[in-house]
């Protein structure tokens, strides 16, 4: 480290930090020293596609693959995996680009529905930071969404299929062109999307990644960034954090800061505050995530060809209404993987959607520490009744939702075992009674420490983290400095 | 149990029972894979040759256990319709041939072009709005 000590000290690299970081850095003087400790390493994209190829990389060890990183947690329920990316971008690395925004009425669950907890902050004090992480994503979707938007997106809509076609002539504004960071046009440094529907990986480089961002976050000669460093605790002084241990080659280092913020994951994120002994008694509890189930839909007479891009369209028709009071909203996804009928004449004459169902926060489900300092203890119990009544649901009334196709019959898959958003350790709330963080991601005790992500989600929602994760972060650092 | 019922079991009991004895020792995996695709698509002109060139290619990175059960599956006269297997083979076998670049058109002979690979061919999904554009208004 070039530094005794910096005027903020950001753990990890990923989304939530990323955003963070280039909203601090416009705010920040000339003079402002920024650390960045990164657990894992850079492995260029381009050494990415290699791999995938089955070429040699030397880049392909340096960081845990998706397998490993199961080793990097021990999960007392192992059969439930819980799927992230370790090293330079995060997660942006593995993500698949889908960029909805929430609902209005996500914000306020328990007023409306009297389920979980309202947010501390409401969909209109996100709205500007929705925007600015849109224009800084290159994001594509639709002219009308049904959550309100001040600006248009800044890429046309991905191409719809037939049967996509006719379900927004039915819907309207309740099903759309899916907004994404798989480009549609080619701009910013991205190719646009082919629908290769490869996307973890994207072949042609057309989604959105920390690395491909063109944000000019870790080029500013403020920010020092740091690899191969593990940040496992924090020293707690009289509700201030002074320092970050961490573990780099073997060795036992600390870093000062005067504001310290944590850009891991919900798992590490609260991992990090328990080791630290933060007292708070919801850290570390109420982890989660969405579920999501594929079905399968049999045409008769109706091809389904044509849309531009992996996920063409997201249906809201079983989002949001009262039945949230009972069980949870789901989020359509129209997908578009080169998905066959074995029969003949009928190849396509089939559409498959990933239903997507929120969860409630259950405190059954939470991160604890091990007996390795590194390595947090994962509890789930599983799915809430709540998210599964929202399954039967869907199985019961899908047929009625898709009443303007020619469906032959509908199969439904088992759930997957998981959607790789993992939600809810550190939960945003009025109160230190209710949450850990407050409305700028602050520790509600240590007034110095943001604790950014996901899981300081409240409520869950069907709608995919990333951009809602990053908002929140341009938001914190807007508010806070 | 009507007769014709316990024959269909008793048949395919011995069938079953003499599985690992006969049929393994003749039967390979490339015949199996084969006789798989042509099996299932006994409707379409295949070029026999790419669908022998595909059985190989594809048997690269597949486990052995993998190429016993399509083995098995042969001999057990499947189909895609009752084995997620047999249906992932003849799948990814008619995505590796120019069946769908021809716009399913069943009267064409269908060309073996390569093991389907979005890394190593990219913007192929053949159902896409490259191969479909929409139509101009």
């Amino acid at each position: 480290m070039k530094n005794a000590t910096y005027d903020l000290v950001m753990v990890g690299s990923s989304f939530a930090a990323t955003f963070f970081l280039k909203k601090y850095l416009s705010k920040a003087p000339r003079t402002a020293k920024v650390l960045v400790l990164e657990r894992g390493f850079l492995f260029p994209h381009a050494e990415r596609v290699k791999e995938r190829r089955g070429e040699e990389t030397p880049y392909a060890k340096l960081n845990p693959d998706w397998h490993q990183t199961q080793e990097t947690i021990e999960n007392l329920t192992p059969e439930k995996r819980w799927i992230y990316t370790l090293g330079f971008g995060g997660s942006s690395n593995c993500w698949f680009g889908c960029t909805p925004r929430f609902l209005p009425n996500d914000f306020r669950m328990k007023t409306l529905y009297g389920v979980g907890n309202d947010w501390p902050l409401q969909y209109e004090d996100l709205e500007p930071y929705y925007t600015e992480t849109e224009e800084m994503m290159s994001i594509s979707g639709p002219e009308t969404t049904p959550f309100p938007k001040t600006s248009a997106y800044p890429q046309p809509p991905h191409l719809f299929t037939d049967v996509d076609r006719l379900l927004q002539k039915r819907y309207q504004n309740q099903y759309i062109n899916q907004p994404t960071a798989r480009a549609r046009v080619a701009a910013n440094g991205r190719n646009a999307c082919c629908a290769s529907a490869v996307c973890s990986i994207c072949p042609v480089n057309a989604k959105f990644t920390i690395e491909n961002s063109n944000m000019g976050v870790y080029e500013d000669p403020r920010v020092e960034l740091v690899f191969g460093a593990q940040v496992y605790s924090l020293e707690l002084e009289r509700d201030i954090v002074r320092k970050v241990f961490f573990r780099q080659e073997g060795k036992e280092l600390s870093a000062s800061g005067e504001v310290v913020a944590l850009g891991a994951n919900s798992i590490f994120n609260a991992h990090i505050l328990l080791n630290a002994g933060d007292k708070n008694p919801s850290t570390g509890k109420g982890l989660g995530e969405q579920i999501g189930l594929d079905a399968r839909v049999y045409l008769k007479d109706l091809k389904n060809l044509g849309g531009s891009t992996w996920v063409n369209a997201n249906g809201y028709m079983l989002y949001d209404g009262d039945h949230r009071r009972d069980y949870a909203a789901c989020l359509m996804e129209s997908s578009n993987h080169p998905f066959i009928r074995m029969e003949k004449g009928k190849w396509r004459d089939i559409a498959s959607f990933r239903m997507v169902f929120e969860d409630l926060p259950d405190p059954q489900n939470y991160v604890a520490p091990s007996d390795d300092i590194l390595k947090p203890r994962v509890n789930y119990a599983g799915p809430t009744a709540y998210a599964l009544k929202g399954i039967e649901n869907m199985k019961q009334n899908l047929h009625k939702v898709l009443d303007c196709l020619p469906v032959e019959r509908i199969e439904f898959d088992e759930p997957h075992n998981s959607e790789a958003h993992i939600l809810g350790t550190t939960r945003m709330s009025a109160s230190p009674a209710e949450g850990v963080v407050d409305k700028y991601l602050l520790h509600h005790q240590y007034r110095n420490l943001f604790v950014l992500g996901s899981g300081a989600f409240t409520t869950f929602t069907p709608a995919n983290p990333t951009l809602t994760l990053s908002a929140l972060s341009l938001y914190a650092a807007d508010k806070s400095f | 149990m009507n007769r014709r019922l316990f024959l269909k079991l008793t048949g395919a009991g011995a069938a079953l029972a003499a599985l690992p004895g006969m049929g393994f020792m003749y039967t390979s995996y490339s015949k199996a894979a084969r006789g798989l695709i042509l099996q299932e698509l006994d409707y379409l002109a295949l070029d026999i040759k790419g669908v022998e060139r595909f059985v190989q290619d594809y048997a690269k990175g597949k486990s052995d256990n993998y190429l016993l059960k399509v083995r098995g599956l042969y001999l057990l006269r499947s189909s895609a319709s009752k084995s997620k297997v047999v249906e992932e083979l003849v799948k990814d076998y008619l995505l590796a041939t120019d069946f769908f670049r021809n716009r399913m058109d069943e009267s064409k002979p269908v060309m073996y072009l390569g093991l389907y690979d979005p890394y190593k061919t990219p913007c192929a999904n053949p159902f896409s709005s490259v191969y479909y554009p929409p139509l101009a208004t």
